[in-house]
């Protein structure tokens, strides 16, 4: 079991090229740390990545907003140019847990614990961002924010790789995030929904689901059809679970949310 | 891991286990017990520490992620007075048992460092993840708004 700071991407791949395999990121720790806390048993070689620069980067592009795995919640829902160009990962950031938890959660430690109900995952997923995920030999690739959950807890990401920003594309639309269902210790309960070029649907199941039917009908006159295509969605999703009488009623609530704030930026 | 970590003031260099958290290190290593451990998971809030300016919850936290960063904890604000904010929660009964009250001041106090005429909501919001059992809020609230006005007095 072993320590160390990286602080560059040169020295963050030295060390996973030499911990091949029991190497561990840390950045904020509001996940990692309360797992290693519950299993003392674990002795795994730690990396803080919270101060590696390249992953702290919150950019304009040609076609595109960059947004470093490290930088925090509290810095995305402060930031003028998200505010501008990703409502929905604004409005996420701005739900997440407490302050406290907002000045240290990362979006990266977010998208790579991959729990079903993370919020910065959802509001990536809608606003059809790409992860810039790189290799310990500094090679690199761009994979939909989507496809990187493959179960609760898991990543195609694996210990030799590491997500290193996420590119969200210009042009996805009005965007915004609403959730019920805050606290950690009532996940069950928990439910978002968050638009961009995608109307998804978060914690219903290990990634967010699309709603593409209530998508179309989000354009549409009827507020009703809209509703009654998001209950639609969560009875597909989840048909047998125990929280599906309350999520079906829950996203209602949630789409109504969408549906008049949607009103007021379009007046 | 050797860490280096300013502590109320004062540098300290300590030799911490990868995984000790920082509850751990400024409770058990440097004896600062207003640092209270309630609920270990991040919910809680009588853990919160004031790390380069902003509030975190030190059970969350590890103590080999704080090498070159400077802490507060309750014994760092107060000096031949009480803090005005420490003052104002005890003029408003802010204060039953006491173990919420270290994490509550120093939530506060971030927030006016960084705010210092901040409205009633933005108080509200910046005490979200600090939980009281005893005062129902209102006081603390009542404590925070006038410890402002206090501070921007003195
Ligand atoms: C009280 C409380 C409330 C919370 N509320 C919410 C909430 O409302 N919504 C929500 O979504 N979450 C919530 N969370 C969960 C947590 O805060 C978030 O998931 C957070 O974003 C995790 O980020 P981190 O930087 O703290 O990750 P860490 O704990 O440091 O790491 C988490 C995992 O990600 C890996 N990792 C970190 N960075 C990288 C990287 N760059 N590349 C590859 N792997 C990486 C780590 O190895 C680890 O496995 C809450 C947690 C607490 C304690
Ligand atoms: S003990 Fe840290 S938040 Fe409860
Ligand atoms: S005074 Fe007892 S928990 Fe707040």
């Amino acid at each position: 079991m072993t320590a160390a700071v990286a602080r560059t991407l040169e020295e963050l791949r030295a060390r996973l090229a030499e911990g091949r395999g029991k190497a561990c990121l840390i950045a904020g720790g509001t996940d990692l740390v309360l797992h290693l806390h519950e299993h003392p048993d674990e002795e795994p070689d730690l990396i803080d990545i919270s101060s590696l620069e390249a992953m702290r980067i919150l950019e304009k592009h040609p076609g595109e907003t960059l947004v470093g795995a490290a930088v925090t919640f509290a810095e995305i829902e402060a930031s003028p140019l998200l505010q501008e160009k990703a409502q929905a990962l604004v409005m996420a950031a701005a739900s997440m847990g407490s302050t406290q938890i907002r000045n240290r959660a990362t979006l990266g430690g977010n998208v790579a614990n991959a729990s079903a109900a993370a919020d910065g995952t959802a509001a990536l997923c809608a606003l059809d961002a790409q992860a810039l995920v790189e290799d310990y030999q500094g090679r690199q690739e761009r994979l939909p924010v989507g496809a990187l959950v493959t179960a609760p807890g898991k990543t195609v990401l694996g210990p030799d790789r590491f997500l290193l920003a996420f590119a969200i594309p210009d042009g996805t639309g009005p965007s915004a995030f609403f959730k019920v269902g805050s606290r950690r210790a009532v996940a069950i309960s928990k439910l978002s929904l968050a638009l961009g070029r995608h109307l998804v649907l978060g914690s219903l199941a290990p990634s967010p689901v699309r709603a593409e039917k209530a998508q179309a009908l989000l354009a549409g006159p009827s507020r009703e059809a809209f509703l009654d295509a998001l209950t639609e969605a969560v009875e597909r999703a989840i048909p047998t679970r125990a929280s599906l009488a309350y999520k079906r009623v829950a996203v209602r609530g949630l789409g109504d949310d969408l549906w008049r704030h949607l009103k007021e930026v379009r007046s | 891991m050797k860490i280096s970590i300013t502590v109320n003031g004062r540098l300290h260099e300590a030799d911490v286990a990868p995984t000790t958290r920082l509850v751990d290190l400024l409770r058990n290593g440097l004896g600062l017990t207003s640092v209270k451990e309630g609920c270990s998971e991040g919910e809680c809030g009588a853990c919160t520490v004031i790390v380069d300016g902003k509030a975190v919850t030190s059970c969350t936290t590890l103590a080999f992620q704080m090498d070159g960063k400077s802490v507060t904890t309750l014994e760092g604000i107060a000096e031949e007075t009480l803090h005005p904010l420490q003052q104002a929660f005890i003029d408003h009964d802010a204060v039953q048992c006491g173990f919420c009250t270290p994490g509550m001041i120093l939530s506060a106090k971030a927030l006016l460092d960084a705010n210092p005429h901040p409205t009633r909501d933005e108080v509200c919001r910046a005490l979200e993840g600090n939980l009281c059992r005893c005062t129902g809020y209102l006081p603390i609230v009542e404590a925070v708004l006038d410890g402002a006005e206090r501070l921007s007095r003195s």
